[in-house]
């Protein structure tokens, strides 16, 4: 007999909050719905597959670095059809039918297998004006980890051309709700940077809110309603396993890690009504009141030296944001640009503030300047919210309304380049960029 | 005559209520919702005569009494980023805590709700405010903190997945789910 997986679902469903590990589900579009002005024109030539006909692998490595590239924003893939030559080797290129094309640089690339099962790729970066070779590298890929090793040359060409370090490899992760009837259905998903891989972590029949990845990208820390009562919840993406950190009476959300890993910052509800925010030790399990004013103080966010604590609070009347030690002193406020400011997350670097910025009723994402204080507004949507930096700080991700569900977006620091990731199952919300995986650490 | 006790602690209670907000005049809307409230209990002891005199018929001569039945209505609203009861919930809510004051064995949980424009860990906390500020106003009109929970689900779970007006003034709201 066979059981569909929604069957599965409706049945476990009935205990609460279930872990899964494995479940592929759910693609991610993403489109560019406004690159950088002057992004760079680009060539990546069908790789020359070098094992025997028939056998060459599904994944389509210059296809995945290739649409990598103009995800970005900052470059503009040629298609292949527009291609006067498709050379493998840099003898075979001929700079001039590139040149024709209006290309900046051509990549050339060929694939084989290793003999074990796996495969080798070896790849060329050239400017088309000088002829000269930029880049030049052979990488092993295990059977399977073929979109891992496109990611990888992509990042390699967006650092050799841009001078910055790419995100293409990384991970991320997002709140999926299914509505039926009046019961709606929570799932926690997990994937590729580019929309890819997406598998369902956790699903449950309360709201799932607030991922926040360890720094290392091993767990995610979320806050999840069993039997109307919310709890924090760590969970190791490798096994699956989830462990309730905190169930207080009251309000148990936002968490967020520490830099370092080894606490959370939570918000619970020190008297009835009074949020507050509290250090969990992971490790200790001691928990530490930060903040204690009577207002409402939530969505903490750390800095990256560990030592500061940004967070909304609407002590002043209106919700801004405020920053202070972690010992609790030298609160200050940050923001004073329009009446609702909130939801923080600093920069890799330390440097910005993204945040949720309210103007004439919407709310927009904005990035504040931590050094001179200018606030920027960034997106132009009515319900932007949930802002997270990749980890190269290039893009920031969101959620918004579009067409009258809610997606995912994701726009570049500067405001130039704007990407819209569509679901095509349910309405997808609270996202969280992971960190550069190990390997590129 | 226990119930006539508690009828009178209530009317004390809500007196209070009206005292005090005339007095402190920090939160306009709840005086008069004090106000409003007593006049309420004599309303809703009306209610329950109609009621019971359909019920009942010529069966029985009682003297009729607040809080018998169960109000029909269990949902409150708020506006916009508030948590303040309006005047209008007076009434039902005073109507709620009559009929919890006389079933103490009937248990409530009030579920905080928000619109969708805010972050959502904010608007947690906002829904939970109105969960407290349903609470307090029944507390304040004899119900024991033991018949009620509250939670919080911010902007989850909207009444209205609508993106509009419209849709996010139905979703500004606690909804008194019983529990028995």
């Amino acid at each position: 007999m066979r059981i569909s997986r929604k069957t599965v679902f409706s049945l476990l469903l009935a205990f609460g909050l279930i872990v899964l590990a494995g479940a592929a589900d759910a693609a991610i579009q993403i489109t560019v719905t406004k690159g950088a002005q002057g992004a760079t024109p680009i060539a990546i030539v069908p790789f020359a597959w070098q094992g025997p006909v028939g056998q060459q692998p599904n994944t389509n490595v210059d296809g995945v670095v290739s649409a990598d590239l103009a995800r970005s924003g900052r470059f503009t893939s040629l298609p292949t059809d527009d291609m006067l030559e498709k050379p493998s080797t840099p003898q075979q290129i001929n700079f001039a039918n590139w040149r024709a094309v209006n290309v900046n640089d051509v990549v050339i690339g060929q694939i084989q297998p290793d003999g074990n099962g796996g495969y080798t790729i070896d790849f060329r970066l050239f400017d088309v004006y000088t002829g000269r070779q930029l880049l030049g590298y052979r990488l092993p890929a295990r059977a399977g980890a073929l979109r891992q090793a496109a990611h990888r040359i992509s990042n390699m060409i967006y650092k050799e051309l841009t001078g910055e370090r790419g995100a293409f490899g990384t991970h991320i992760v997002f709140v999926e709700s299914q509505r039926s009837g009046k019961n709606t259905r929570y799932s926690l998903i997990v994937s590729d940077a580019d929309g890819n891989n997406a598998r369902t972590i956790a699903v449950s029949n309360g709201p799932i809110l607030s991922p926040s990845w360890s720094p290392d990208g091993t767990r995610i820390a979320y806050s999840a309603f069993v039997n109307h009562h919310p709890g924090i919840y760590v969970q190791t993406l490798s096994t699956g396993q989830r462990v309730q950190v905190l169930k207080r009476a009251g309000l148990n959300s936002a968490p967020a890690f520490s830099p370092d890993g080894s606490r959370l910052a939570v918000v619970l509800s020190s008297q009835p009504g009074n949020p507050d925010i509290y250090i969990l030790n992971l490790k200790t399990h001691k928990l530490r009141q930060i903040t204690s004013d009577q207002a409402i103080e939530t969505e903490p966010a750390w800095a990256p030296d560990g030592e500061h604590i940004f967070y909304t609070s609407d002590r002043g009347g209106s919700a801004q944001i405020y920053e202070q030690d972690l010992n609790g002193a030298n609160a200050r406020r940050l923001t004073y640009d329009g009446g609702y400011n909130a939801r923080s997350q600093v920069s890799p670097d330390g440097r910005m503030l993204a945040m949720v910025h309210r103007e004439h009723g919407d709310l927009h994402i904005a990035v504040m300047n931590l050094q001179t204080g200018a606030l920027r507004v960034l997106t132009d949507g009515e319900l932007d919210k949930s802002p997270s930096f990749a980890p190269n700080g290039s893009m920031i991700i969101y959620a918004g309304v579009f067409d009258g569900k809610n997606e995912l977006a994701a726009v570049s620091v500067d405001g130039s380049v704007h990407q819209q990731l569509t679901s095509e199952e349910g309405e997808i919300s609270d996202p969280a960029w992971g960190p550069f995986p190990p390997s590129e650490r | 005559m226990k119930s006539l006790a508690m009828w009178f602690a209530v009317v004390a209670l809500g007196a209070a209520l009206a005292g005090c907000g005339g007095q402190s005049n920090v939160q306009p809307a709840p005086a008069p919702g004090g106000a409003t409230g007593n006049g309420t209990q004599t309303s809703g002891m009306n209610q329950g005569a109609q009621n019971q005199g359909q019920e009942l018929g010529s069966q029985q001569q009682q003297q009729p009494q607040p809080g018998q039945t169960r109000p029909q209505q269990n949902v409150v609203y708020f506006g916009f980023d508030m948590s303040d009861i309006k005047p209008e919930y007076t009434d039902l809510l005073t109507q709620t805590a009559n009929y919890l004051v006389a079933h103490p064995n009937v248990n409530v949980r009030l579920e905080g709700y928000t619109d969708e424009r805010g972050t959502k860990a904010y608007n947690i906390a906002l829904g939970d405010r109105r969960a407290q500020s349903v609470k307090r106003f029944l507390m304040l009109q004899g119900v024991s903190a033991d018949q009620i929970q509250t939670v919080s689900y911010g902007e989850e779970d909207p009444a209205d997945p609508g993106h509009n007006e419209a849709a996010w003034a139905k979703n500004r709201r606690v909804v008194i789910v019983y529990l028995q």
